[in-house]
């Protein structure tokens, strides 16, 4: 059964590429979306049963290619899916050609593939593909800037699955097979000596793929390219982005002799903080999000290696819940520059009062990535921080602090009169000012219309989104229970600590950044802060000798 | 000890490549580059299991000297990924030196920041 | 003789990464993939040497044509730098690379795991792929039978990469007239003569490695890309262009369609276990099918490349 998961959106594609006009395909993306949904909310459902693997062609398992279902994939599966069909209900009345459905169908499929599959070149495969997937849809406008936005991504994703792929010869000379559970029987029998070499390369290009310290600069060109459509940027960084974590996961029990726990804790931590700067210093509403993604994938990253369950339960709450406010911010970024014909942050204001919907829902979303409490992200930061040993909380406080400056920066433009929209809508006055001046007609003859309203099904993709988080929030611990099979329970007393916490924080944030990030010529300056393809490849070298030299001497 | 000497020829063309994609000066040294790493890949990939006296692993009588016919199908697969990278990598190649009628990294770069 | 063969690999694909002209370096880079595709050969491995030549032919084609186009579109040169700061470029640029890619390989070369490799999954292959897929190639076995999952995300792979290359060229429409194309392709003598001999030949020797891809060297990839330079050398001789592209377009995706549904019928299915007799069918079936979606793809990239890129 589970090939057909990975197999029926790509036919889907085919299908909708080859007969249908582009009104058709709309309309059949909807119905299939809503359709896959539900049959990934009976995977699901079958998955808590039991595990459920497939082997394609009934050929001995480790001759052919193995899929499995167990709870962590069918949840990421799910969140594909739900994600997807809130994406599709984003772009419904874009007037995107047919090329952008087969494109997102197509996608879908691949990282369904990703999260089902068990065989290590499989997996190589599917990436590759995705990775020219998604470098098609970041320029499928073709203006100038995300032509290099693609580009460098999809040449700096190539080279990291070269590392990958020669990891993955290693594997298959250790053990003899591709498949990761068999592989994971052999490995652990070897020495640790010998399994360094493998992991580097393994995790040099699955560390490109999560964006991880010195490998992210791929992610705010791919993430944040102006003419790249909005939906696009929600999936990547939403769903796309988790394939990578996912691997991340998925590579550590293959590799039980090396334990490079520490490491990735430093080295998540480091992501964070590195993040929520350059997050800061952003003016663009989408480079802020793409940032504050780098952000959110080191606590993630950083949590899954801390080796508690606590922690671990709590990270991947919190990825799954990071695809759900991600997605609603960057669909009301997408909107909301629209309206205001701008991506300046200062140049946007009064969203509450001119939309106040989206304004709501979107102030959920912030809410729930900043931990406010009844909200999802403040269960899956609880969760993280739980059992932690003094110094480690303080620096996801730290982290948490941060990621509250950012959206005090960002929640700025929701707030504030209707009237004083900044220098862009002022801009825009003038001009039509001077229009009307230069043909001489009355002034209220023909206004071109730049505020269209939102788009109703816009609203309900957003909307629902902000709803989930919400939810999530209430429903904390029982979503969790619900979701990964795992009991956790909140204790109050350190739950009102948290939050006792989350108001310091608020108010030491919002001071910070009314005082500093607002005022300062520091953070400008890192906005200029750019790798560049060849400082991408010399940290990929860089990071590949540092994992050898820390796991190989120390 | 065959089998170790390609691997080291593999291993090292592999950082070849990766000296010439940081030395790259633009994007046509990176496509060129990134092709000559991945066949360096396929060449570890092949020397698995090699030694002198192989044969392909085609009929029924090769025997203990056949070649192990994995890593070959996986190959085939990965070169036609290849090639098909490297076609929407020529193109893109042609369309931003329409646009920016220029290739270089550094020069992107600054243009890119101007917009 | 291998490790003489690999010396010159690795001295062609220096020569490659740092040729200053263009076309030395598209020479240096077919010399290299000839000479890779001969090492393949000597480890072993005849089909993945065939789809190497195959694949750099192809990529060399690509390039000459890029390069042209890029020579006319890309006019600045750099000026050369002051005498006095040579050597502090050249010691940036040259001496710092090399220190560190060399500290990288060296530091691979020493964790390298000891030890031969496995040869489990191979032995198992060899012993029973004839009884389980059929055919007596064991690599066209494994990527028809066992791993079929991947040859279908290969497959679509190409197809991407199709609409991505239609989708990223200058122009946007999906035909061109035979006047935007006249003239693109010049009609020297000696050319038309040597393609016209050599035409046949390929298409036979096409026709051949797809027939025959289940129980000799080569497939429906290979023989794929020997068909559809038999149709591109067609129009080098004949200037003539009657191809249309939304068509060849839809017939690429169908025939992927029609790959995904055998593939999913036959082996998804488990038809294969209860009617052996029709496992040679399949495999020269989907073979062909491979054939036609690889010919079909490198055709419409070809012609994109030279009838709208070249312009």
């Amino acid at each position: 059964m589970l090939p057909y998961f990975v197999i029926a959106p790509i036919f889907i594609a085919v299908f909708l590429y080859v007969f249908s006009s582009v009104r058709a395909a709309k309309v059949v993306a909807i119905a299939a979306q809503t359709v896959f949904t539900g049959f990934a909310g009976y995977l699901f459902f079958l998955v808590k049963a039991g595990e459920i693997v497939t082997s394609i062609g009934a050929y001995e398992s480790v001759m052919g290619i193995v899929l499995r279902a167990d709870t962590l994939s069918s949840v990421f599966v799910a969140l594909t899916a739900i994600s997807f069909l809130m994406a599709a209900l984003y772009s419904y009345n874009e007037n995107e050609g047919k090329l952008f459905w087969f494109l997102l169908f197509v996608w879908q499929g691949l990282l369904i593939g990703i999260f089902l599959t068990r065989d290590l070149f499989n997996i190589f495969v599917l990436i590759e593909v995705a990775a020219v997937v998604v470098s098609v849809l970041v320029m499928y406008n073709r203006d100038n800037r995300s032509m290099y936005d693609g580009m460098f991504y999809l040449m700096t994703g190539i080279i990291a699955m070269q590392f990958y792929l020669f990891g993955v010869g290693y594997i298959y000379k250790l053990t003899g097979v591709l498949d990761m559970e068999a592989a994971a029987v052999i490995l652990a029998q070897l020495d640790r000596s010998s399994l360094i070499l493998p992991y580097a390369l393994i995790i040099t290009g699955v560390g490109l793929k999560c964006a991880i310290l010195p490998l992210f600069s791929w992610l705010p060109k791919a993430h944040g390219s102006p003419s790249a459509p909005s939906s696009v940027s929600a999936l990547l960084s939403g769903v796309h982005m988790k394939s990578g974590v996912y691997l991340f996961m998925r590579v550590q029990p293959l590799f039980q002799g090396v334990d490079a726990s520490t490491f990735f804790l430093v080295v998540g931590i480091i992501t964070g903080i590195a993040g929520f700067v350059l997050a800061m210093s952003q003016n663009d509403i989408k480079l802020l999000l793409a940032y504050s993604t780098v952000s959110q994938i080191g606590l993630i990253i950083s949590s899954l290696s801390l080796g508690n369950e606590y922690a671990n339960t709590g990270g991947l709450y919190h990825a799954f819940n990071h695809a759900l406010f991600k997605a609603a911010l960057f669909m009301g970024a997408g909107v909301l520059s629209k309206a205001y014909g701008t991506r300046n942050l200062d140049e946007i204001r009064g969203v509450f009062k001119r939309f106040p919907l989206v304004g709501v829902a979107m102030f959920m979303a912030i809410l729930g990535i900043t931990g406010a409490p009844l909200f999802n992200g403040s269960i899956s930061k609880y969760f993280i921080m739980y059992g932690t040993t003094w110094y480690i909380t303080w620096l996801f406080i730290l982290l948490n602090l941060g990621t509250i400056t950012v959206f005090a920066k960002f929640s700025a433009m929701l707030f504030g009169r209707r009237g004083d929209e900044g220098a862009g809508q002022q801009t825009l006055k003038f001009v039509r000012k001077v229009e009307t001046d230069l043909h001489h007609r009355d002034a209220v003859a023909k206004p071109r219309n730049y505020s269209e309203a939102i788009p109703i099904n816009k609203q309900i993709a957003i909307i629902a989104l902000g709803l989930i988080c919400f939810v999530g929030g209430i429903f904390g611990s029982e979503f969790i229970t619900f979701l990964f099979n795992v009991e956790v329970s909140i204790d109050t007393a350190g739950y009102l600590e948290k939050t006792a916490f989350f108001a310091g924080s608020v108010l030491v944030g919002i001071l910070f950044c009314k005082y500093f990030v607002q005022k300062s010529k520091l953070l400008k300056r890192l906005r200029a802060i750019d790798f560049g393809f060849r400082g991408t490849c010399v940290a990929l070298g860089g990071f590949f000798a540092t994992v050898l030299i820390v796991l190989g001497f120390f | 000890m065959n089998y170790e000497i390609v691997e080291i020829f593999a291993v090292v063309l592999f950082f070849v490549s990766l000296f010439g994609l940081i030395t790259s000066k633009g994007v046509i040294k990176g496509i060129v580059s990134i092709i000559i790493m991945e066949i360096s890949v396929v060449m570890f990939f092949l020397s698995l299991g090699f030694r002198s006296g192989i044969l392909p692993p085609i009929g029924g009588d090769v025997g203990q000297n056949a070649a192990d016919p994995l890593p070959q199908a996986l190959m085939i697969t990965a070169i036609i990924i290849g090639v098909a990278v490297t076609a929407v990598n020529m193109t893109m190649l042609i369309a931003l030196s329409r646009q920016f009628k220029t290739t270089e990294w550094d020069l992107l770069k600054k243009m890119k920041m101007d917009e | 003789m291998i490790y003489v063969l690999l010396v010159f690999w690795v001295t062609s694909a220096i020569l490659a990464i740092q040729a200053r002209k263009l076309v030395r370096l598209i020479v240096y880079l077919a010399i290299f993939s000839t000479i890779s595709a001969i090492c393949f050969f000597v480890l072993g491995a005849p089909d993945v040497a065939m789809a190497e030549v195959a694949v750099s032919s192809f990529s060399t084609v690509f390039m000459i044509v890029c390069f042209e186009k890029y020579f006319t579109l890309v006019t600045e040169v750099t000026p050369d730098p002051p005498k006095e700061k040579i050597f502090l470029m050249r010691f940036r640029k040259l001496v710092l690379p090399i220190a560190f890619t060399g500290l990288l390989a060296v530091l691979f070369v020493y964790f390298i795991p000891e030890g031969a490799a496995s040869t489990y999954l191979r032995d198992l292959y060899l012993s029973r792929f004839m009884f389980e897929v059929g055919g007596e190639n064991a690599v066209t076995s494994i990527y028809l039978g066992y791993r079929v999952y991947d040859t279908l995300f290969e497959a679509l792979m190409l197809l991407i990469s199709v609409v991505g290359v239609a989708h990223m060229s200058w122009r946007n429409e999906s035909e061109i007239t035979d006047e935007q194309f006249a003239g693109v392709t010049k009609s020297d003598a000696v050319d038309v003569y040597t393609i016209r001999i050599i035409c046949p030949a390929m298409l036979i020797f096409g026709v051949y490695l797809i027939l025959n891809g289940h129980i000799s060297p080569g497939g429906g990839f290979q023989g794929g890309v020997a068909v559809a330079s038999f149709f591109i050398c067609r129009y080098l001789i004949h200037n003539v262009y009657d191809v249309r592209f939304g068509k060849i377009m839809i017939f690429e995706k169908m025939t992927f369609a029609a790959i995904v549904v055998l593939a999913a019928v036959f082996i998804f299915f488990g038809f294969y276990v209860q009617f052996p007799q029709f496992r040679t069918a399949y495999m020269i079936l989907m073979n062909l099918l491979i054939a036609m979606k690889v010919s079909f793809g490198f055709i419409i990239i070809f012609y994109r490349y030279i009838a709208f890129e070249r312009r």
